[in-house]
């Protein structure tokens, strides 16, 4: 008798397409919509995001780097300021909400200037890890700002192909603005007067990434995208809910909105980083023991899924540190 | 006292200026010293071009044996003030940014400046010496450049940059785990290596003609600080 799933191949029914199949090694999971380009890559987003931008550059991808270190900072000392992470410094970018804000801003929307302060040192609210022990006064806060805004506005306007990780649903916003980390954690002062928890549903991510997508389109002819949804669990979450409901309540949104934009522009493609790592096909053996996060046998994997379908440069050789994230996430688990 | 002189160009000035029997000096550009590797007690490069400039420059030896000497100075190679104000040509701190350069905070600078010296050829090569048993070992870096430098940089022409790049340099220098020798207080002005001890100013002058390298006269200076230094030890 027939039925729609007669002709369905292997990888479409679970038990031949995972069951029957080595987590690490799952075959026609990632169909690349369009090839890497061999430069003018640009990469943002939440901290997992790390890893492919490390990646792609060992593996002589040319990723941009329109706010490079200054000659001579070591590799450590680079990451602790925030270099060389991604294509400018603006640190992770956990939300869709802020690469919006960070694209509008850039291309001429209002300047977003808030300055906290911690033990008489100044920090960007908007990056405010690229500083580690903050800067001596608002002004030279306000000035490292335009500066890096205007690099950004560079990225935007030479950057043909953006990968972003998607990582949380989660934000605090004062009405206005969209923060990376509650004030408080870093720098700044909580006052829940002032600061308001945002959910973001699947629709305003969706529309976060189309008006980001619209910014980049007026500037170059024909931009492509790359979106993934990072596998790692909240650190905490400022709702009621439990932290394991709330952690999938984000990466159901987030993966959602992924999958929403994919269907809807052909510019857009979608890469499984999360699929392979978080879920039960994966058996949770890519975390290490405090099930958040990654093992770097697990990122190896994700990004040999990733590299598999697209051209291979022959890899380069770097004299690098052994991988270490930087996520200001990771302070809420040290301090609370 | 036997002295071994390993360096780079900067060698130049100091085998110009130097008198005395007891030293030996190996010159070889910094990219080619990068190819030293230690081995059974000698410093020797796996470049056959290498070990002839080496031998060239001493009179025939081509490998470093640390049991031929009492003493090693590590001359030149990449540390230096020069080194250093380079960092200016596109990163600044928010109140020198002039064309464009990017913003960077002090302590990404101080941290640049440090990297600098942590990587340059001087603090391997004492480095590499000390693994293979060297003792007495110490660092001439590079002479302050001449005031002409301010053509190629003329940010050093603000004082207030000068004195900023220099505290941040001087600052640097304080991690560096051999001893130094200090550029001789009298061929200085302000931050710049007086004119007449560079090329071409006198006889013995080297072969270079630029602010950063310096001639014979100022040799004779530097060794005799060295020869101070070391015997003091």
């Amino acid at each position: 008798m027939a039925h729609p799933y007669h002709n369905q191949l292997p990888e479409q029914r679970w038990r031949s397409g995972v069951a029957e199949q080595q987590p690490g090694q799952v075959k026609g999971l990632y169909l690349p919509r369009f090839s890497l380009p061999k430069s003018a890559i640009a990469t943002a987003g939440s901290c997992f995001a790390q890893h492919i931008a490390h990646h792609l550059n060992s593996r002589g991808w040319s990723v941009l780097d329109v706010e490079p270190p200054p000659p001579g900072m070591s590799i450590r000392d680079a990451k602790a300021f925030q270099y060389r992470i991604y294509s400018a410094r603006y640190g992770n970018i956990y939300t869709a909400r802020q690469l919006r804000e960070l694209a509008q801003e850039a291309m001429g929307g209002s300047m977003r200037e808030v300055v906290w302060e911690r033990d008489g040192r100044y920090f960007d609210a908007f990056r405010p890890g690229a500083e580690p022990q903050g800067l001596s006064s608002v002004d030279e806060v306000l000035i490292q700002r335009r500066d890096h805004i205007a690099r950004v506005r560079t990225l935007l306007q030479t950057a043909d192909f953006w990968i972003f990780t998607l990582g949380l649903t989660e934000a605090w916003t004062d009405g206005t603005y969209t923060y990376p980390t509650a004030p408080g954690v870093i720098a700044g002062n909580y006052d829940p007067c002032s600061f308001n928890l945002q959910n973001f549903d699947v629709d305003e991510v969706v529309e976060d990434l189309e008006v980001f997508r619209s910014v980049v389109r007026e500037l170059r002819p024909d931009p492509r995208f790359l979106l993934t949804v990072s596998p790692v669990p909240l650190a905490a979450t400022a709702t009621s809910q439990h932290i394991l409901s709330a952690t999938m309540y984000s990466k159901a949104v987030l993966r959602a909105a992924a999958g929403k934009l994919y269907d809807r522009y052909e510019d857009i493609d979608y890469f499984p980083s999360f699929e392979l790592v978080f879920t039960p096909f994966a058996k949770g053996m890519w975390f290490e023991q405090d099930m958040r996060n990654v093992r770097p046998d697990g990122v190896e994997m994700v990004m040999r899924h990733f590299f598999a379908d697209h051209e291979n440069l022959a890899p380069r050789q770097f004299d690098d540190a052994p991988e270490d994230v930087v996520c200001e996430e990771a302070l809420l688990q040290a301090f609370g | 006292m036997r002295l071994c002189v390993l360096g780079n160009s900067h060698v130049a000035a100091l085998k110009l200026g130097y008198r005395g029997n007891d030293a030996i000096f190996f010159a070889s550009p910094s990219r080619t010293l990068r190819t030293l590797q230690p081995q059974a007690g000698e410093l020797i490069s796996t470049d056959p071009d290498v070990r002839r400039r080496l031998a060239k420059s001493s009179g025939g030896t081509e490998s470093i044996r640390v049991a031929d000497f009492d003493a090693f100075l590590v001359v030149g190679c990449v540390l230096g003030f020069a080194s250093a104000t380079g960092i200016y040509k596109s990163h600044r701190l928010s109140r020198h940014v002039e064309d464009g350069e990017q913003v960077i905070s002090e302590a990404a600078l101080r941290k640049a400046a440090h990297g600098l010296i942590a990587q340059s050829l001087a603090r391997r090569l004492a480095d590499l010496l000390r693994s293979i048993g060297a003792r007495n070992v110490a660092i001439v870096p590079e002479p302050l450049p001449t005031a002409t430098v301010v053509s190629a940089r003329p940010w050093l022409a603000n004082e207030e940059i000068g004195t900023t790049l220099m505290e941040v340099y001087l600052h640097s220098l304080a991690d560096v785990p051999h001893e130094l020798i200090e550029q001789p207080a009298h061929t200085k002005l302000g931050m710049f290596t007086r004119r007449e001890f560079s090329n071409p100013s006198g006889p013995g002058s080297t072969q270079f003609c630029e602010p950063y390298h310096m001639n014979g006269y100022y040799g004779a200076e530097v060794m005799a600080q060295v020869e101070k230094h070391f015997s003091m030890i």
